[in-house]
């Protein structure tokens, strides 16, 4: 029996009878971090970090007890298994989920990225035998770039579009990528407005004792001639609707790994855009993998086939792991 | 060089005109001076810097950057393009990075051409080693296969005009006429000076209208033939120059030397409208004609007159078209040259619509009374593999696909389309997509391959630039076939078969 199992609920430990990310209903769930993809509601019980806790309560509309929290290395005994969390640099509180029985280690990597981008718990590799990562931009044609050189370009944008009397939207999820590129911006350019759902997150996180730079919601009295020139944050879904006529003229910006590719960034929706990823890109994929010393590594998500390949040719015994579809990305 | 990359990035990315007209404004306002003529130059293909092909740029890459073949490969099915593929692999975003203009890429180009290959990987490489991502995709693009902006004379001077203040046609004029940034600076292209403007003025082309219904044929009212299925474009001879004008404003002038000893034999200051085809199982020497600029072969070619706007100086366009037919009739046969044919009148109504048909009035004067009967195109059966979201009013549906054909029992991406699906479909397929979605990719979903698609195409062609050498023209697509079982999907080797000889 293996220590960690990829069955139709999500990642299984049969021994502790717990699940890992999993998508249907369940007694007891470790969540990685919560985006969409990793946490579903309905389960009986929920275990994650106390920074990732508030916005995963908020999101499953938690009754009180129901999500409890382990901090970073600590240990929680389940039947016999150690688990524990580690931080895996994709979030605030995001956590890579270590499994130990009878000397035999697991990892499963969530979702990562090794730069640190100074808001999340920065990425710690965890020595184990067995590594289930994340393969997102698991090919050699994601390289990214440093993020400094990117707030970089996006604060010229704005300060650009300021000048000339436009708004700046940008596109990005409400969890993790507007917070991180938040923290980036040079807010001595101007106001920077957010969508409802996005202020909602950053407003749980402020209460966190996170200092993220200041921010205001975009209500129907809010002036007009306030978000002249602002920054706006935007989930996608909005980007399409009535909701962002109010800001008229404006720009709007998609900060995306996926950018990358010339195809995506053809794609209409958006005037610019920025290759920001909270996703480990193909080196740091690598460099995640030699140094956490396992020697068996199962990829999911993305192109997990041609990353398990590669892994191969370098001599280690890695397949893909056998994982539903579950949702959306974030 | 990075401006006129995202130029290109911009151009590519809309469809409609005054976007790029705004698109070539920005550029125009904060290009260097240096480089704006060079850009008109690429834009409008008037020059082209093929220094080598795909299949081989590709090869130094893996090499450069010491990629496994698969894993390559693997890449180019995502980006669709392997000199992207090659400009992912070989930036490094942590090396500080040269940019360098346009103007000077152009010069050292041309240098290299008629180089050997070992000198010209040895340039490749040298350049790879210090572009950025932005600078090598459009490098690898200049040097094989080219660009394809889609920008006409028309589009630019349009552009031109708003910034210079200058008229919109006198500066379409100028940019038709005969230039060479490696002669003239903007500024005296601008003001007319150093090109040779009216002499290659082209007259304005026919614009038949499309009928459906097949009208009776009439042979002494209306002229029947058949639309030639090579390049439409207007043959001037001036004061002993050729020219070329295609519909779009392209000039194609100094192209086709086979033509050239048309000069002495048709009468000076005569134009002639029609069109340059390819002989039959040479289909490619045209593009390689107008894309590449090389022409091994000789004889492979020929012009077929449709009309007369001009004969000897003296324009016809007033006069009925059975008298300028009968005048070029006279003409070719004068000329009696190989390679000049008229196109031949319908003795009938044609019995299948295997190629677009024209009617055009006896009487009526050049560009008026013309009619074109649209020819029934082919379709063939593809199984959907891919799927992303659509723009516009379709961005909350799976609208935008990606069809794959069987190669050794596996199925393939050989066709990408978003054209011509009707709502009812796209409701269907999503449904379709939403139930067997096999993995994620951003904004793309594969999945399983069970869906078969009837997609029409105007042709297909090989092509050196997709994975398995089929390119679609026109692809479009008709309708699903739920009943059809997926082995029924056509096959790369039929395809390739359907495409004839790879070009060389």
């Amino acid at each position: 029996m293996a220590l960690l199992e990829f069955s139709e609920k999500g990642i299984y430990c049969p021994q502790a009878d717990v699940y890992i990310d999993p998508w249907k209903k369940v007694n007891k769930a470790l969540i990685t971090h919560g985006h969409a993809d990793h946490l579903k509601a309905g389960m009986t019980s929920y275990l994650c970090t106390p920074s990732a806790a508030p916005v995963i309560r908020h999101r499953i509309n938690a009754a009180p007890g129901q999500v409890q929290t382990a901090r970073y290395g600590e240990q929680i005994n389940i039947n016999g298994v150690s688990f524990s969390f580690h931080p895996a640099g994709h979030i605030l509180g995001s956590a890579q989920i270590r499994a130990e029985y009878k000397g035999e280690i697991w990892v499963a990597s969530g979702d990562y990225k090794t730069e640190d981008d100074g808001l999340c718990e920065a990425f710690e590799p965890v020595r184990c035998h067995t590594f289930i990562t994340e393969t997102t931009f698991g090919l050699p044609i994601f390289k990214w770039k440093k993020q400094e050189i990117l707030y970089q370009e996006i604060n010229q944008w704005w300060q650009q579009n300021r000048a000339n009397g436009v708004s700046s939207i940008i596109s990005a999820y409400a969890l993790g990528k507007a917070q991180r590129i938040l923290h980036g911006l040079d807010t001595s350019i101007g106001p920077v407005f957010c969508h409802a759902s996005v202020e909602h997150v950053n407003r749980i996180i402020r209460n966190q004792g996170i200092d993220l730079p200041y921010s205001m919601y975009v209500t129907p009295s809010t002036p007009r001639q306030l978000l002249k020139g602002a920054l706006v944050f935007a989930p996608p879904a909005v980007i399409n609707s009535n909701w962002i006529n109010r800001f008229a003229p404006y720009e709007i910006a998609l900060a995306s790994g996926w950018t990358a590719l010339q195809e995506r960034r053809k794609r209409k929706g958006h005037d610019v855009s920025f290759t920001l990823s909270d996703h480990a890109d193909w080196s740091a994929l690598n460099q995640a993998v030699e140094a956490c010393g396992a020697e068996t590594v199962y990829t999911t998500h993305g192109y997990s086939d041609a990353f398990a390949t590669w892994l191969r040719s370098k001599g280690f015994n890695a397949q893909v792991a056998d994982i539903q579809f579950n949702g959306d990305e974030e | 060089m990075r401006d006129f990359a995202r130029l290109l990035e911009k151009l590519e990315k809309t469809d409609r005109q005054d976007s790029k007209v705004l698109a070539l404004q920005h550029y125009l306002r904060h290009a260097e001076k240096e480089d704006v003529l060079w850009a008109f130059t690429l834009l409008l293909q008037k020059e082209q810097y093929l220094l080598t092909d795909t299949d081989t740029l590709s090869r130094w890459a893996m090499e450069y950057t010491r990629t496994p073949a698969s894993l390559f490969f693997y890449a180019t099915d995502i980006t669709f393009d392997a000199r992207e593929t090659i400009a992912l692999l070989t930036q490094d975003p942590e090396r500080t990075v040269t940019a360098i203009s346009l103007a000077r890429l152009a010069k050292e180009l041309s240098g290299l051409k008629g180089l050997d290959q070992v000198s010209i990987k040895n340039y490749v490489l040298s350049c790879w080693a210090y572009m950025d991502y932005e600078q090598a995709l459009l490098f690898n693009k200049l040097i094989s296969g080219g660009i394809q902006p889609g920008i006409s004379s028309r589009i630019l001077a349009k552009a031109l005009s708003g910034v210079s203040g200058l008229e919109e046609p006198t500066l379409y004029d100028r940019l038709c006429s005969n230039w060479h940034p490696d002669i003239i600076s903007l500024q005296e292209l601008l003001a007319g000076k150093n090109t040779d403007t009216i002499l290659a003025k082209a007259y304005p082309f026919p614009q038949p209208v499309m009928v459906t219904d097949v009208p009776a044929f009439d042979p002494d009212q209306y002229a029947w033939l058949n639309q030639p299925a090579g390049i439409e474009i207007q043959l001037i001879v001036r004061n002993g120059q050729l020219y070329f004008h295609t519909r779009t404003g392209s000039s194609f002038t100094g192209r086709f030397p086979e033509l050239q000893s048309l000069v002495h034999i048709l009468p000076d200051h005569t134009v002639l409208l029609g069109s340059l085809i390819a002989q039959a199982g040479a289909e490619n020497i045209l593009e390689q004609h107008l894309l590449y600029n090389k022409s091994t072969a000789t004889g492979l070619l020929h012009f077929a007159a449709t009309d007369l706007p001009e004969d000897s100086q003296e324009n016809q366009c007033r006069f009925p078209y059975s008298q300028r037919r009968a005048s070029l009739e006279q003409i070719v046969d004068r000329a009696d040259h190989p390679l000049l044919i008229l196109a031949p009148l319908l003795s009938g109504k044609p019995a299948t619509a295997a190629t677009p048909v024209i009617i055009q009035d006896r009487k009526a004067m050049y560009g008026k009374g013309s009619f074109l009967l649209p020819s029934d195109q082919p379709a063939l059966y593809l199984v959907l593999i891919q799927a992303t979201s659509g723009t516009g009013r379709r961005t909350e549906f799976y609208s935008d696909y990606t069809f794959g054909a069987w190669l050794d029992g596996q199925l393939v991406p050989v066709c990408k389309t978003k054209t011509g699906i009707q709502s009812r479909y796209v409701a269907e397929i999503n449904d379709f997509i939403r139930k067997n979605t096999l993995r994620q990719f951003g904004a793309v979903r594969s999945v399983q391959p069970l869906l078969v698609c009837e997609i029409g195409f105007k042709n297909i062609e090989r092509s050196d630039k997709n994975r398995y050498g089929i390119s679609f023209s026109q692809p479009y697509f008709i309708k699903t076939g739920r009943t059809i079982p997926v082995t029924e999907a056509a096959h790369v080797k039929d395809l390739l078969l359907l495409a004839g000889q790879p070009p060389n």
